[in-house]
Order: C-alpha cells, then structure tokens, then sequence
C-alpha cells in the first residue's frame, strides 16, 4: 500500500498534529491579546516559533527520510511529515492572525501554503497514481511497448514501399517526426496535437476507401498497424503523464521548500530588526 | 542506350560491395516504382522521382512533377550532369563515372543513410520526464532563494540602515534631508517589511521606518515616541514612586502601530490592572484603591465637592458617605421643578422648567456651561428695590456694588426732586430745576440714606439676596452686608471623562435624581451602581464592555511632563 503511511502506528503522527491544531485553535480563542491577534503577541510569538521549529523539522525529515536505514523507518517519517506539515496550516495561519498584506510576510505564508498543497497533491499522486500506472500499462514493460512501436514503425515502411507517394510520406512522417512528451506542458497533458502518427491514421482511413484496387490491401493493413501504434503512443502517453504527475509536485515542493526557508528566516530577521 | 548501374554497399570492415548491373534503356527513370530502370526499394524515395535523359551535350537529369534533387548539394529541378557530379536521391547518392567501352552512363548508386532504428530515434527526439525538461529543482531552488534574499533582506537593510538608495539633500545646516521623517514618501525597499498599516497619525513618515526603529533589534524606545510627543504628561509621579516595575513599561506597550488607522489600539483593561489590582504592592503610599473590573472590582465614585465654600476647602467624598456639598448656595432642585410653584411675575403665567432650562450644553457637548444668574434664574428672582419702580434692578454684583448703586439711584432722585411720596420732605416733590437750599440739601441727602437703608435691608434680606444666598451683615452699626462666596462644583471627578451627548438617549433623571433634592448640599451623582446597569467590565456579556479607559486617561495633566530618561 502506498498510502500505508496514513495510517501507520495507529495514526500516532494524525494524534499529534491534531492535538497541536486544538491546542494551537484553544490558545487562540482563549488568549486575549493586548491589540489585535497577530504576530507579535506572546501568543503569535509562540505559534510562530512551533511553526518555524515545525518547518526546519520537517525540511530535515525531507533530507533524512532519504536515507534509509539507522534508527527510523520510512514510513514513520512520511507519516510524521505529512501530518505534522498539515498542522502548519492550523498553526500558521493563527501565528499571522488573519493579518495579510502585500509583504515579505504574507510572502513567506504564501510559500508555506504552496508547500503545503503541493505535498498534499503529491500524497494524492502517490496513493492513486500506482495503480493508474498499471492499469494503463496492464502489465506490459516500457522497453516492451516502445519495440512494439519500433516493430510498427519496420512493418509501415516495408507496407509502405509499394504505395503511392500520398501514403508513404504519411507513413515516413508517422515514422520519422512523431514525438513522445516534450515539454513539462504536452507531458502532463498527456496528449500531443498534430502528431503524425495521429494524422497519418486519420488519413489513412480516407485513403482507404479511395485507393488504387492493387494498393487498397496494403493500404488497409497501414491502417490496422498505424492504428495500433496510436493506441501504443497513446499508452506510453499516458503512463509518462502519470510519472510526470508524481514527479511534478515534488518539482514544485521541493525549490519551494528552499524559497520558504530562506523567506522564513528574513521574516524572523526583518520582524526583529525593526522589532 | 547502355547504362551500367553499380550498386555500391559498405561492409562493416571497411570494404566497399560492389554489383553491377547494365541495362539497354531510353532514359534512366529513378524511382520506387519497381518499373523503372533504378528502382530504389525504400519509402522515403518517391514513386517516380526523376529521369536521366542523354541530351545533344551530354546527359541531363529532370526531377518528375515537385521532386527535388541535390546536386552536388545544389537544389534542382532539371540540370545537366557531367562525370563525377553527385546527385543526391533521398537517402542515396547517385555518382556519374567514367563509363566503360559500349557503356552509354556508367553510375554508382549508394544508400548513405539507411533506415536508422526507429525506437532510438524516437527516444532521441522525445522527452519522457519532466526531470529533463526545463529548470532544475536546484537551479530553481538557488533562484528563488537568492531572489528573496537580495529582494527582502540585502536590499531592504541597505536601504532602511544605509539609505544608499535614497535621493538625500544635504540641507543648510548640514542635516541629511532622507534622514529626517519629512523626507518625500518614496517607494523604499524596507517597505516589504511593513507588518501592517500604519495608524492615521504617523503615516506621513511611514516609510521612514528608521524615524521610530532606531536601533536594529532593539524594540521601539520611548525616545523616538518622545521626539515628537513633548507635550505628553506622565501616568505617575516619578520623584515619589521610584519602583523601577512602575516605569518600565514602554509607549508601544499600549500604544501598538502597524495594527490599522485608529491612534491608540490598545484598551484592554489588563494593561490597568495588572498594576492596579494591588497597587501597594507595586506603589507603596498610594491613595489610590484598588480597581480590576468596573462591573466587578471598581471602588464607588468619590467626587470632589466643596466641604467649605469660605474657607475654599475641597475634598473627595465616596457616594456611599452621602457627601455633602457647603457651597453658600441656597438651591432646592425639586421646587424648581414643580409647576405650580413657578410662575413668573412678569407673566403671572406658571412654568413648567427643564433640566435643560438651566443647564445648556458646552461647547464639547460632554458637560454643560455654569448657570448663570442673569441667564438662568433671573426672568423670576427680579433684583427690584424700589416698589414706585419695579422694573429698576441692581446688576446680581457684588455687595458694595449693589449698595453703591442704591445709594446713587436715591441720590439722584433726592436731588432731582419731584418724587412722588408723600411721606417725603415738602423739598423733594418740588419741582424740578429749582434751586435748593442747604437746610433742603441735607434734607434731601438724609432722605436718600433712609431710602438707601430701606432698600438696602430689603434686597439683602431672606426675600431677595437671602434667597439663594448666605449673608453676613458686616457689623451692627450699618447696613453694610458681605455675601458668602459661592462654589458649586460644575465637574464632580475632573479626571475621568463622561460624555453627556453619548448619554443624551437616557433621562437626566435616570441618573441625577433632582427631584428628589431640596437642598443644594446634595450631590446630584448617580453612584456606580447606576452605571453598572448598562456598563460592565471588559469580559462582561451581558452589558456594555467597558474597560478603564472608557473613563479613565493614563497620561495625567496635572503630573509631569514624560521625560525620555524615564519614559513614565
């Protein structure tokens, strides 16, 4: 199970964050501040150093969590990471005392918060995902369906040697231009405007009915085989998608992570040097 | 024609496969069609590419409707070709050699490019993971980060601490205009730093940041509040009570900035009580009594009355003693406000008086103006003397004056003659303009004292003066008489603040119970427990929350004024 860290040591981890949140929300509620609630009362003094605490923990988990072995289980420390970081929202968000503005401030929160949903997503990506990956895929390898295009590809040109040239160029270009991914966009869009391969299928089945009687076999076979690598390009698509979207959040969570230490630490910085 | 074709393939070590092949042929047709003379195998050829045909000066190659060729990596349509041109065919190259005895065109034929494997190609051409693609996450990490530090903390503390991005003028005294909090609003770097809006009042200097945070991380000290605020009093005397704990407390400790527009943003009544709860604890000797709460813990009022107007003695009496106030004042409140006992002489109608017959806000709105008794009280209390001339007043003027004015009206009229009584000398109803003589001189002069001492006695009896006033006759021998100063408190606790207007909904006798008041001695205070019917303490539900400085100042008039040194 890949979400089994959701639920590990009986959600010891989901406790702890919780009882963070309810204290944290009964400070809140309880304390009365000599102005407004904010950042700088005891109480947004205290919230903001167990958030910042929290955030430099966490960011260390992030770094230990790789290395297996020692003394830790890594499921211990995804659980504690996942739950522990949901609590910042709770925890952060009180620090600040709804105060928000255009400053490093509400900059550093703002990360915080992108942070945050992006590992959310990320967990999301992780306990769907896998199973989308081997749906799509149904138990064939990578290397297996790219040779399977590669075979398509020998079998189109060898068709395509005897047809007329409106055939063949649509199978040299299906052959020699089709792309798979590219930009972080077409990967997880998963889909690929004006592909060849597409095209040449699409036009295949108008040439069909129009072909020359001595070519139309052939002709239909092209079709049958283009059709067959577009449901091959369309798997490798899909599975690249799928990979791109388990990989992305981390491509957000992680440079994110490095902008919200630094903002962390000039907002510790700038709140005390004008204190 | 003849035609020798050559099929050229390159082995792996090197050596070069050679198949020749001679045709008898109009023109050499290139192509895929497998009916042409060089028939190429391969999809990337066109159906019927081109033909060599041989021409009056030798051969020349024509491609068939759009195709191209390379020769000699020269684009063309149709050229002539001579020994050792290369034409290039797709793929293939096409060489022009010397032709052998009874050969016509001799080629080569080569396929340079064969059909690579299509899986590498299209892996080399793809991109499957976003970890190739763009940025990467350390390249986007320093990014950021360095971004954020230059923007939000170099740059801000450059220009806050070092002011090397300010536009500075050096003003005639040598003083760097940037510097000062007049400098012009600019967009500054430290603005990023600002925790929230600023109040109303320091906005002009707002960008300014060093003005107030003088000193990297050291809180706001009292100094920069006292740079500008020089009129501000203290909270306490310093001299008398020195506990180090009473003056600690810094201005921002209460006045809190950043937090939005209105001026002072603390109110809560914790500021008051954490010293005032047990005040001697904190500030041995104090009269003060000890308050926390005003529904819960807030001794009764003690308002400053006049215990003796002639002696010019105050004092400060609790409600709950029934203060008593010796003003010299002869006032009951309930007659006044009964109608039946009203009525004006000038009239004779009855007047049904109001509180506010009398007492007319002030400017403020908050307290009212002093009664007055030409204003308020003289339409009924007429200062007549002479019942032959009613309508003659004396000014409500002190003693001396008013029987200075006596004696000068009796005068007058003595001298005057034609008075009408005829009680008076034969002399004085003579008519007027003739001569007196001395004997009617002294006649007429006595008759003035007589009339002066008559009046006299009248208006500084219990009917009119006495009325409201204490009278002294100065000795027994004259009619001199010497009235007690009069002092009526106008503002019971002079250092709380009462808004009457915010009141103005409630009755005045909701609170002050005049009606019930004969004697002026009463003080007319609603005592606290009157307030707590509507006011209660900061916590409380159920009434209105009100804290200490709903009523109360912290910076005391009457002390000193706050001094940088000690900032209390």
């Amino acid at each position: 199970m890949h979400e089994g860290f959701l639920v590990y040591a009986n959600s010891k981890y989901l406790k702890w964050a919780a009882a963070l949140c309810l204290a944290s929300i009964a400070a809140y509620i309880f304390y009365e501040p000599i102005d407004e609630h904010n950042g700088g009362t005891v109480l947004g003094y205290i919230l903001g150093t167990v958030g910042a605490l929290l955030i430099f923990w966490l960011t260390w988990l992030g770094i230990r969590k790789r290395q297996y072995g020692a003394h830790f289980r890594l499921t211990a420390w995804v659980s504690a990471h996942v739950y522990l970081g949901l609590s910042l929202i709770v925890v952060a968000t009180l620090h600040t005392g709804f105060q928000f503005d255009w400053n490093l401030h509400t900059l550093t929160y703002v990360l915080m918060i992108i942070v945050i949903l992006s590992g959310i997503f990320g967990i999301y990506a992780y306990a769907r995902f896998p199973r989308l990956v081997s749906e799509n895929r149904r138990g064939v390898s990578m290397d297996d369906l790219l040779t399977q295009i590669g075979d398509l590809d020998r079998e189109c040109r060898q068709l395509a040697i005897g047809l007329p040239d409106e055939v063949s160029s649509l199978i040299l270009k299906s052959c020699e231009e089709t792309i798979i991914g590219g930009s972080i966009f077409r990967i997880l869009s998963g889909k690929a405007s004006n592909c060849p391969s597409d095209a040449a299928f699409a036009q295949l089945r108008t040439l069909v009915s129009t072909a020359h009687q001595e070519h139309a076999l052939n002709t239909r076979k092209l079709l049958v085989l283009t059709g067959k690598k577009c449901g091959v390009l369309g798997t490798i698509r899909r599975d690249i998608q799928l990979k791109a979207l388990m990989d992305i959040w981390l491509r957000v969570h992680v440079p994110v992570t490095i902008a919200l230490l630094v903002a962390l630490t000039v907002h510790i910085i700038s709140v005390f040097y004008y204190w | 024609m003849e035609l020798s074709i050559t099929t050229l393939t390159r082995r792996k070590n090197g050596s070069i496969g050679r198949r020749e092949e001679k045709k008898t042929c109009e023109a050499l047709r290139i192509g895929r069609d497998t009916k042409e003379e060089l028939f190429l195998p391969d999809h990337r050829i066109p159906y019927n590419l081109a033909t060599l045909h041989p021409g009056e000066n030798g051969f020349f190659i024509e491609a068939e409707g759009n195709n191209d060729l390379r020769l000699n990596e020269q684009i063309v349509q149709k050229a002539p070709v001579s020994i050792d041109d290369v034409i290039g065919i797709g793929p293939y190259e096409l060489k022009l050699v010397e032709p052998e005895d009874g050969i016509d065109l001799a080629v080569t034929v080569e396929l340079i490019h064969p059909v690579g494997d299509d899986v590498e190609e299209l892996l080399s051409r793809s991109n499957l993971s976003i970890n190739n693609a763009g940025f990467s996450n350390r390249a986007l990490s320093w990014t950021l980060g360095l971004s954020i530090l230059v923007l939000f903390l170099v740059l801000p503390i450059l220009d806050g601490t070092y002011n090397i991005f300010r536009s500075s003028v050096t003003t005639q005294n040598g003083e760097n205009q940037a510097n000062t909090m007049f400098a012009k609003n600019e967009v500054t770097f430290d603005f990023s730093w600002h925790t929230g809006e600023v109040m109303d009042a320091h906005k002009f200097f707002a960008n300014d940041c060093e003005s107030c945070h003088t000193k990297p991380f050291i809180m706001v000290e009292d100094q920069a509040c006292l740079s500008c605020h020089q009129k501000t009093h203290a909270h306490l005397d310093t001299a008398k009570f020195t506990n180090p704990d009473l003056n600690s407390t810094r201005c921002a400790s209460c006045h809190t900035d950043h937090q939005g527009p209105e001026p002072l943003r603390a109110s809560q009544q914790a500021l008051c009580s954490d010293c005032h709860t047990n005040l001697e604890a904190i500030a041995k000797g104090t009269k003060l009594i000890n308050a926390s709460d005003f529904g819960l813990n807030h001794p009764q009022f003690k308002p400053t009355v006049w215990v003796d107007a002639s002696a010019g003695k105050q004092a400060r009496i609790s409600l709950d003693e029934t203060p008593k106030e010796n003003s010299n004042l002869k006032f009951p409140h309930d007659v006044h406000l009964i109608a039946e006992r009203m009525r004006n002489p000038s009239t004779g109608k009855q007047e049904q008086l109001e509180c506010a017959s009398c007492h007319a806000p002030d400017m403020s709105k908050q307290f009212f103006k002093p009664v007055n008794m030409e204003e308020h009280c003289g339409d009924c209390h007429v200062l007549s003397f002479d019942p032959n001339k009613p309508e003659r007043l004396v000014p409500h003027a002190s003693a001396a004056t008013v029987q200075r004015e006596v004696k000068e009206y009796f005068s007058d009229l003595a001298l005057s003659g034609n008075i009408d009584e005829k009680a008076a000398p034969s002399s004085l109803r003579r008519r007027p303009g003739s001569q007196l003589t001395k004997t009617q001189h002294l006649e007429a002069l006595e008759w003035a004292n007589e009339k002066t001492n008559q009046a006299t006695n009248y208006l500084f009896s219990a009917s009119q003066c006495g009325v409201c006033h204490q009278l002294q006759r100065k000795s027994d021998k004259t009619a001199e008489y010497r009235v007690e100063t009069v002092s009526v408190t106008n503002i019971w606790q002079p250092l709380s603040v009462f808004n009457h207007e915010a009141h103005a909904d409630a009755s005045c006798e909701s609170c002050h119970a005049a009606e019930q008041s004969s004697t002026s001695a009463d003080v007319l205070l609603p005592k606290i427990e009157s307030c707590r019917d509507c006011h209660g303490g900061q916590l409380t539900s159920d009434k209105i929350p009100s804290t200490c400085i709903s009523c109360h100042v912290f910076h005391n008039d009457k002390l000193a004024l706050m001094s940088p040194t000690t900032g209390e």
